[in-house]
Parts: C-alpha cells; sequence; structure tokens
C-alpha cells in the first residue's frame, strides 16, 4: 500500500487549534489525532457516501482514510488545512468507484435523466439525519443519476471549482457544467417546496 | 443567442465559472429575463439551503466510528473513573511501586496460598469452584481474582485509575459489582475491610481485545496448567471476532454476531463453472452471453442442414448475438472435444506450446464427447472456426487439423474434411 502523502491543497484561513491538534499527532500524540478524527469524519462521511452511494463503503473510506492520514501525518506541512488533505486522499480511494458506478448505469437511464426520488432509500444513513427535511434533501441527492451525483458532491459537498472537478473525474469542464446544472435542477425540481 | 444558451449557463454563472465574456452575456441576458433571474434565484437557494441541511449532525455513530478508527490505530483512549458516592477510603492514591508492589505480593500470595480455603465475607460476591493460581497474571476478570486470592477474609476487587497525563496508575481498592473492569490487586487486600461505599464506573467501555469471558475460552480454566493459561494470555487477542474487529469491513453485534461485508459485485469476480460471471472488459454477463449461445446450439442442432443459415441469422437477429459469440462457442465446441493440445508453434530453436485453454462455461456447454460423433463435431467445430476467426495463427491450426483428416483415407470424416477445405478454398 502506498504510503507517499498526496500533495496538500494551498489554502487559507487555517484554525490554529487544528493546527496545534495536528502538530502534536505529528510528535505521537495519539489522543490529538483522535480529535482530529472526530472533527472532520462528518464531512468525509459525507463526501464518501455521496460518491459511493453505499453506506458500508463509505465507513470503510473514512476509516481508510484516516489509516492512510496517520500514517503520513509526518510529511503534513504545518500552516495548511487540514480537511482538504485528508479530502484528497479519500477522493483518491473512492476514484475508483466513480468510474464503476458510470460504466453500471445503462444508457437509458441516463437519457431519460434517470431520476427517482423512490429509488434510493437512505437505509442506515436515516439515524444520521436530525429530520425530514434533511431526509428528503439526502435522498434526492442520493437518487440522482450517479453521473449527476459525484459532480454535485464534489462541487457542494468538497467546494471544489469546475476545473478541479473536470481533473478529478477526467472530463471537460463544459460537462462539468452540464452535469452540475442537470443534477440542480432536478434537485430544485424535488426540493421546491422546502427553498 | 437564444434563450437555452443563456439558460444552460445559469448554474455556472451562479458559481462564478463562465469566462469573463460569458460572464458578463449572461449578467447582461439577466437584466431582461425574469424567467433565468428565477432559475438562478432557485440554484442560490439551494447553495444555501444545502449549507444548512446538508451537514450531518453529531451521533453516538460517528463517536463509535471515532474509537473504532482509534483502535485500529493503536491510539484508543480509555480512561477508568471512580464514582464516588460517599467518602473515599483512607489510604488516597497509591503510586506507581505501590501499585506494583501490590500487584507482586498478591500475585506470590496467591501462588503460595492457593489451596487456602477462601473466607467469604460480605462484601465478597458469590464463590466460584477454587481454580489453580499458578498462571493468572495482572489482568484477570474479577472472578478469577477473587477466587484466587489469599484467605485473608477479604474479598475485594480493585480498579487502577489510570491517570494518563500524570503517567500514575492508582490503585483503590472497592467492593465490585461484577463488571468488566481490569482487576488489580491491592494491598489492602491484604489486611483491612473495605468499605461497600464504593463504585467503578467505566467512563469509555473498555477495549473488547481484553476480555474477561473467559468462559468463551476452549481452555478449561479449571484444569488448564499454567503454561496453557501463559499462552493463552500471551495470544494477541482471545477469540476470533476479537482480531476480526481490527479488520476494517466488519461489524460486531451486540449478541457477539459477527458481520463481515463480502466483496461487491464490481470488486470480486465470481466464476460460475469457471467463467467469469462478467466480461471484465465490456462489462457484459458471461452467463446471459452464454445463454445466448446455449440458444444458437439448440437450434443448430434442431436444424436439417438446408435451412441452418436461415435459422442461424433469424436467431442471430433475434437474440441479438455478435459473431464473436457464435465463435466463442465454436472455440469452446473446439476446445472440449480436443484430445490432444493445439499444435505447437515452432519459435526459434524452442517450442513454445500455445497455453491450454481454460475451460469456460461456454465450453462446458459443449456436447459431450460421443465416441460416435465426436470427431464430426471437431472436425465442424474446427471448420467453423476457421471460417469465423480473424486470427490466422488459429485458422493455421485448424485448418493443419482438417488437412490431416482429409489426407487419412481411413477417416470416417475424410470426404467431409475435404469438402471443408474446399469451402475454405483450401487446396
Amino acid at each position: 500500500m502506498e504510503e507517499k502523502a498526496p500533495e496538500p491543497v494551498t489554502q487559507s484561513g487555517t484554525d490554529p487549534e487544528e493546527q496545534k491538534l495536528i502538530e502534536a499527532s505529528q510528535i505521537g500524540d495519539g489522543r490529538a489525532f483522535g480529535r482530529l478524527i472526530r472533527l472532520h469524519q462528518k464531512r468525509l462521511f459525507r463526501f464518501a457516501y455521496g460518491i459511493t452511494g453505499s453506506f458500508d463503503q463509505a465507513e470503510d473510506i473514512v476509516q481508510e482514510t484516516f489509516v492512510k492520514a496517520y500514517s503520513a501525518i509526518g510529511t503534513f506541512r504545518l500552516g495548511l488545512a487540514f480537511y482538504p488533505w485528508l479530502s484528497t486522499i479519500a477522493r483518491n480511494l473512492t476514484y475508483n468507484q466513480i468510474a464503476r458506478d458510470e460504466r453500471k448505469e445503462s444508457l437509458e437511464q441516463m437519457a431519460e435523466g434517470g431520476f427517482d426520488p423512490e429509488s434510493t432509500e437512505l437505509g442506515p444513513l436515516e439515524k444520521l439525519l436530525s429530520d425530514e427535511a434533511q431526509s428528503r434533501f439526502f435522498g434526492a441527492v442520493m437518487a440522482l443519476p450517479s453521473k449527476y451525483r459525484s459532480v454535485f458532491v464534489l462541487r457542494h459537498f468538497e467546494d471544489m471549482d469546475y476545473n478541479e472537478i473536470s481533473m478529478y473525474l477526467k472530463v471537460p469542464p463544459g460537462t462539468v457544467d452540464s452535469r452540475l446544472y442537470r443534477a440542480r435542477q432536478m434537485l430544485v425540481e424535488q426540493l421546491k417546496d422546502l427553498l | 443567442m437564444d434563450h437555452n444558451y443563456y439558460r444552460e449557463r445559469i448554474s455556472a454563472y451562479a458559481d462564478n465559472a463562465l469566462p469573463p465574456y460569458e460572464q458578463m452575456a449572461v449578467e447582461e441576458h439577466l437584466a431582461t429575463c425574469a424567467e433565468c433571474r428565477a432559475a438562478l434565484e432557485k440554484i442560490r437557494a439551494l447553495s444555501v439551503w444545502i449549507e444548512e441541511k446538508g451537514i450531518l449532525g453529531e451521533s453516538e455513530y460517528f463517536e463509535k466510528q471515532a474509537q473504532k478508527i482509534e483502535e485500529r490505530l493503536g491510539i484508543a483512549q480509555t480512561e477508568v473513573t471512580p464514582i464516588v458516592t460517599k467518602r473515599t477510603w483512607r489510604g488516597v492514591g497509591w503510586k506507581l511501586t505501590a501499585a506494583a508492589a501490590s500487584i507482586a505480593l498478591v500475585g506470590i500470595l496467591a501462588f503460595y496460598t492457593r489451596d487456602t480455603i477462601w473466607q467469604k465475607t460480605d462484601q465478597a460476591p458469590a464463590m466460584q469452584a477454587p481454580r489453580p493460581a499458578e498462571g493468572l497474571k495482572k489482568g484477570d476478570s474479577n472472578e478469577e481474582l477473587r477466587e484466587t486470592s489469599p484467605a485473608t477474609g477479604i474479598s475485594q476487587d480493585s480498579a487502577v485509575k489510570l491517570d494518563q497525563k500524570a503517567g500514575k496508575p492508582e490503585a483503590v481498592s472497592t467492593a465490585l459489582p461484577k463488571s468488566r473492569v481490569q482487576t488489580e490487586s491491592s494491598s489492602a487486600s491484604k489486611a483491612t475491610p473495605v468499605p461497600d461505599n464504593q463504585n467503578y464506573k467505566l467512563s469509555a467501555p473498555v477495549p473488547e481485545t481484553v476480555s474477561d469471558k473467559l468462559e468463551d475460552s476452549p481452555i478449561d480454566e479449571s484444569l488448564a496448567t499454567s503454561s496453557e493459561l501463559e499462552k493463552k494470555e500471551a495470544l494477541p487477542a482471545r477469540r476470533v471476532d476479537d482480531l476480526l474487529r481490527s479488520v476494517a469491513g466488519v461489524k460486531t453485534k451486540s449478541d457477539s454476531g459477527v458481520t463481515i461485508r463480502g466483496g461487491r459485485a464490481g470488486e470480486v469476480e465470481y466464476l460460475v463453472d469457471s467463467a467469469p460471471s462478467k466480461d471484465t472488459i465490456e462489462g457484459a454477463s458471461e452467463i446471459k452471453r452464454v445463454m445466448k449461445v446455449q440458444g444458437l446450439r439448440d437450434v443448430l442442432s434442431k436444424s436439417d442442414g438446408s435451412d441452418t443459415v436461415t435459422k442461424t441469422d433469424e436467431f442471430l437477429e433475434d437474440a441479438k448475438i455478435q459473431p464473436s459469440d457464435v465463435l466463442a462457442y465454436w472455440r469452446g465446441v473446439r476446445d472440449s472435444l480436443a484430445a490432444t493440445p493445439a499444435p505447437s508453434v515452432e519459435m526459434g530453436k524452442s517450442i513454445v506450446a500455445p497455453p491450454q485453454p481454460t475451460k469456460t462455461l461456454v465450453q462446458s456447454l459443449a456436447p459431450k464427447k460421443n465416441g460416435s460423433d465426436r470427431n464430426a463435431k471437431l472436425l465442424e467445430a474446427c471448420y467453423r472456426v476457421a471460417k469465423l476467426s480473424s486470427d490466422t495463427s488459429e485458422i493455421h491450426s485448424v485448418i493443419e487439423y482438417i488437412k490431416r483428416i482429409a489426407e487419412n483415407p481411413s477417416s470416417p470424416e475424410h470426404s467431409q474434411a475435404k469438402a471443408y477445405l474446399d469451402s475454405l478454398g483450401v487446396k
């Protein structure tokens, strides 16, 4: 298994408390890393679940992400935000899943938009959601065709811009635009009474 | 520009992701188009709504997952915190050396007084059958320690409070109900009675790798020798599920059940009769394809020859079978009926035998070897492969086989082989 740390994304606005935790983790403080886990695991889980559509796979990805991060924590450059670095690890782990999901979807489903709000049950995720509105939101997101959902998740959950999404998914920026447009259209239609 | 041009760019405009000239063009359009303004507002409202509703809240689930990850990384945090309902027992805290010395002392006393009858006190929990003290070490369960402690009239279980910051464990004795707290003896066990006003409560669950469920152990503790117990103590885990829990993809249930997540269809290759269930390149189901080929074989076997071509074409069209499916079918027939491997291909001075074909589902569906028509079917299979294949070496090898039959007048398929060679244009 490759242990080389991914290049951290340069970001501004790092949290001093988080930096202290990272520094402590780098010198072997397990409790500090435990706090970092608790700070970021929910967001990572949301991303992994959004991409994979599977609760179990999302769990595995989150766990593997932190395992890899822990082993490579010494290479993390202090002064940078921690989540983008974690996210890069998680994205590498989920990338293969994206490619698999897109192959599975039929052309007919894609041509018709393939949107079936009733098609995807949230399952175990339901227990993590606070109210009906949140259930409807995640239900609507998970019902998106995977090509649209992956773009949506990367844009809204991971704050990636169009170029970053384009490079990650290896599709032209115009394709990112059109998929995101369709995803938003579908969600606006499904959630119009809540917006 | 028509309206759709702007409509399709509203989403990117909301993200400031358009080139400058397009951004300006959309802005100008928005000034005059209420529909696009409404669409833009909805997209922005969606983004804001996602910021509020898209965040997962706190949950016991996430805390458990964090603990699981910490366990896996070996940075699990477990703290035993005493809850004192009344006055604490005099004696205050024990320092590390006192705790270590008391542990050693009790261990020695337990060994030498193992035959002494244990006197039951009001505070002692129910006695169990005495067990040999040899091999018992620090960290044994409450039951174990009680049974092997010296008969000093005191039944005490003590817990060690680990002050992780100070690094100094405190041994505080108490009379405990049956619990999962690791026990270590204290020197108080040899002297004074323990007040019954102290209880311990775990602030976090004891890591399950240290199990006090010795009754689950395959070793009968009452009959175990010290060496067996020592070996058991040295094990990294007491049970299989302890090992499993350290692996990703394993869930344990409260009723001791273990769920191991299996492979997904996309990750694991399932073989049916040695054939992959999926075509790894095209993703099509091998089984479905083979079933179609099976149908083709049925059609061919029922035909009387004259309308075979017509029926085959009709079947191919209806079943949407590709020519490659038909070729695969005949290859399967050929390979399954071949008694000997295909002719070797000479490469330089060494002769390299072609790889043996792996038996696929297609081959398994091929007609079984039948002494009466095997050679005829094999001959036909080679002919069909020669007609359909584009692999020159394969064509060469099957034609060579047909030629050998054609040149053997004693072979029953001699004339048929000649007819095939004529059909193939081979002289």
